[in-house]
C-alpha cells in the first residue's frame, strides 16, 4: 500500500476518533489510582549527619570568634640595621616620608642642613636622616616608621617624660666637646625619633617642647 | 771499585741536599721561601725583630677538599706557636690571610687525624671517614651547618640581632680616662644600596683623611661649620659615590656577599692610590693579641683604626648609680668591620684604693643605626680577629 493511500486513512480514523473529557475518565480510573508516599528522611536519624555533625559542629564554633575578629596581614617588622641610606633632597625626603605615611613633627621652623631616607632593597621608604639647627642648638635626627625595630635599652636613659603626648627618653651624654650633647629617643604619632642633639646651653627641655609642641 | 765510588758519592750528595721533604710538609730552610711564607715572616715581623724563626706547613682544606690554605708551626728563641693562613686566588694573582696567629698556644688542628679542614672563622674541622667532624667537640657536622660555614667564611657582614646583657659592678670610686681624635669621625651609620659593614668603615675613614688630602673626594668638604657647631657632613651624593667605588673595587674573585680583610685592603688601596696618594697599615697586634697601648698610640697620632671582628659587646650605656654601675651591651654575633677613633678606660677601686677592674672601651664610629658614634665593649666576649692603623700620606 502506498504511504499516501495509508496516510489518509490514519487521517480519517483519527477524524472520526472521539475525544473524552477529563472528568469522564477520572471518574472511571480515580478508585484504581495508587498515589506514592513522599520519600522524605528524618535527617536526624541519617547515619552520615550522626558521624559527622559533631565535627562540623565543632569546626563552627571555633571559627565563628575568628571569623568575627579578622584582622588585616600583619605588615613586615625590619631592624633598623638592615635599611640602607640614600642622599636625596629636602623635597624627595619629605615626598617619601608622606608616600609612606610617616606623619612627623612639623620641621619648618628649622634650619635643614641635610637629608637622607633609609629605605629597604625594595626601596620602600621606612624613615630618614637629618641635621637641623636653630641658634641655640644642633641635631642628627633619624625617624622611623613604626615598623622599624631599634635596639634601644630605655633602662639606660637617665630620664623619661612626657612632652605633649610624646613619649621621650633622654640622657644627658657629656660637655666636653663644648656643647651639652644629649641623647634622645622618643614615640610620637606612630613615628620613632633618635636624636643627637648638642645645645650651646643645657636647654634640652626647651628645645622638647618645641619640637613636639 | 769505580761503580761503588760513584755510588757512594750519589747517596752523599743526596744526604747534603738543601732542602728536605717530608710527605706533605715543608721545612723551611734558608732562602726557599715561596710567596706564602714570605706573607707569613712578614705578617710575623714585628714579632720577630732579630729573632731567629724555624717554621714549616702543612695544607689545610676546604670543604671541597682542595687545599685552600696552610697551617704553620714555628719557634721564635724557643717559643712555640702557630698560624693559620688561608688563600684567594683571582684571575692570575693570588691573596693571603693569617686569619689566626698565637704564641705559646696549640694550634687547634694539633689533634686532627683526617684532612684538616678551615673555611670560616674560629671553627676547626676534620674530614674523616666521610664526613665533617668539629675537632673541639668530636660532633659531626651536618650538611647544613657545612653550608652556613662555607657562606661565612672569612667574610665581614655588618651587625643585628642584638642580645641585650648587662654586667654590674660595685666600686668605691672611679676614675675615667678619656679620648678621642678631634670631632671623632663621621657618623655614618648604615649600609650603602648593595654594599655591608666594611664599604661603611672604609668610607667613614676616607672622609677623614679627605679633611687633609682633598683629592680622596674631589669637590667635597668633609667639615661644616654651622653657628658655634664643627661637624662631619652626612651622606652626601660625593661621599655614596666613594662608598660604590669601594663596593666594586672590594672584590677578589666572583662578588660575593660580605667582604674578606684582603677585599678591604685591595679596595682602599686601590682607590687611595687612583686619587695619587699612598695607603699604609701597620697591624696593632703583638704576640698574635691585640695590643692596647699600639691602638692607644695609633689614635693618639690621629690615626684612624679599622677593627674586623668576628662577633663583639656594643655597649649601650652605663647606668651609675650610688658606687654600683650597670653596664649594658648589646651582643652581635655577626662579623662587622667598624672604624674607630678613640677609647674609654673606666678604673675601679676599692675602699682600699686596690684596682677591682680596669674596662678598656674603643670609641668607634660603628656603621651601625642602633649605635652611631658609640663604643666597642673589648673587655669580654669581643673577638677581634685583626685591628689596623690606616693612613694616607
Amino acid at each position: 500500500m502506498q504511504d499516501k493511500e495509508l496516510e489518509k486513512i490514519l487521517q480519517e480514523k483519527a477524524e472520526k476518533t472521539e475525544i473524552r473529557e477529563f472528568s469522564q475518565v477520572w471518574d472511571e480510573i480515580k478508585d484504581e489510582v495508587v498515589f506514592e508516599k513522599s520519600k522524605k528522611t528524618n535527617i536526624f536519624k541519617n547515619r552520615f549527619f550522626l558521624t559527622f555533625a559533631p565535627a562540623i559542629l565543632a569546626i563552627c564554633i571555633v571559627l565563628t570568634p575568628l571569623f568575627f575578629n579578622l584582622t588585616p596581614p600583619q605588615e613586615k617588622i625590619y631592624l633598623n640595621d638592615e635599611l640602607i641610606l640614600t642622599p636625596v633632597s629636602d623635597k624627595e625626603m619629605f615626598d617619601g616620608l608622606l608616600n609612606a605615611n610617616i606623619v612627623h613633627v612639623d620641621l619648618s621652623e628649622y634650619i635643614i642642613v641635610e637629608t637622607n631616607v633609609y629605605h629597604t632593597d625594595e626601596m620602600e621608604v621606612k624613615g630618614a636622616f637629618l641635621s637641623f639647627y636653630q641658634e641655640t642648638f644642633f641635631a642628627k635626627m633619624e625617624l622611623y616608621d613604626k615598623n622599624v625595630e631599634l635596639k634601644i635599652n630605655k633602662n639606660l636613659y637617665d630620664t623619661n617624660c612626657k612632652v605633649n603626648s610624646a613619649d621621650v627618653y633622654y640622657k644627658f651624654k657629656s660637655v666636653e666637646s663644648g656643647y651639652y650633647e644629649y641623647s634622645i629617643y622618643a614615640t610620637y604619632n606612630n613615628v620613632k625619633y633618635v636624636i643627637e642633639y648638642f645645645g650651646v646651653t643645657d636647654n634640652v627641655m626647651e628645645f622638647l617642647s618645641e619640637f613636639f609642641a | 771499585m769505580k761503580k761503588i765510588l760513584v755510588l757512594f758519592l750519589a747517596v752523599v750528595l743526596g744526604f747534603s741536599s738543601v732542602v728536605m721533604f717530608s710527605g706533605s710538609k715543608f721545612t723551611a730552610k734558608a732562602n726557599t721561601y715561596d710567596a706564602g711564607d714570605e706573607y707569613f715572616l712578614e705578617f710575623i715581623s714585628s714579632d720577630l725583630g732579630e729573632k731567629e724563626i724555624d717554621f714549616s706547613h702543612t695544607p689545610l682544606y676546604n670543604a671541597d677538599l682542595e687545599v685552600n690554605g696552610r697551617e704553620y708551626i714555628f719557634s721564635i728563641d724557643g717559643e712555640n706557636g702557630y698560624a693559620l693562613m688561608v688563600e684567594f686566588t683571582s684571575e692570575n694573582q693570588t691573596f693571603y690571610e693569617i686569619e689566626e696567629l698565637f704564641f705559646n698556644k696549640t694550634s687547634p688542628f694539633d689533634s686532627c687525624d683526617g684532612l684538616p679542614v678551615y673555611i670560616t672563622h674560629n671553627t676547626y674541622l676534620e674530614y674523616k671517614d666521610q664526613g665533617f667532624y668539629n675537632l673541639v667537640n668530636g660532633a659531626q657536622v651536618s650538611e647544613s651547618q657545612i653550608a652556613e660555614y662555607i657562606f661565612n667564611g672569612f667574610n665581614y657582614f655588618g651587625g643585628g640581632n642584638y642580645t641585650n646583657t648587662t654586667f654590674t659592678i660595685s666600686y668605691d670610686r672611679k676614675t675615667t680616662t678619656n679620648y678621642s681624635i678631634q670631632y671623632d669621625l663621621p657618623n655614618i651609620n648604615a649600609s650603602f644600596q648593595g654594599g655591608c659593614c666594611a664599604h661603611t668603615a672604609g668610607t667613614i675613614i676616607l672622609m677623614y683623611w679627605d679633611r687633609f688630602y682633598p683629592n680622596i673626594i674631589p669637590n667635597f668638604e668633609p667639615m661644616m661649620t654651622i653657628g658655634p657647631f664643627v661637624t662631619y657632613r652626612g651622606v652626601t651624593e660625593e661621599v655614596q659615590s666613594v662608598a660604590f667605588e669601594l663596593i666594586d673595587l672590594m672584590v677578589i674573585g666572583e662578588p660575593h656577599e660580605g667582604v674578606t680583610f684582603s677585599e678591604f685592603q685591595l679596595g682602599m688601596e686601590t682607590l687611595v692610590e687612583s686619587r695619587g696618594y699612598t695607603y699604609t697599615t701597620t697591624n696593632l697586634f703583638s704576640g698574635g693579641s691585640f695590643n692596647f697601648n699600639n691602638y692607644k698610640n695609633a689614635v693618639e697620632n690621629n690615626v684612624p683604626v679599622a677593627f674586623f671582628l668576628s662577633d663583639y659587646n656594643m655597649l649601650d650605656g652605663i647606668l651609675e648609680g650610688d658606687g654600683i654601675d650597670t653596664i649594658g651591651n648589646g651582643y652581635c654575633p655577626v662579623s662587622h668591620v667598624t672604624a674607630a677613633c678613640g677609647y674609654k678606660i673606666d678604673t675601679y677601686y676599692d675602699a682600699n684604693n686596690n684596682v677591682i677592674q680596669t674596662r678598656k672601651y674603643i670609641k668607634v664610629a660603628s656603621g651601625l643605626n642602633s649605635y652611631g658614634i658609640g663604643y666597642l665593649n673589648i673587655n669580654g666576649v669581643t673577638t677581634i680577629d685583626r685591628a689596623i692603623s690606616i693612613q694616607v700620606s
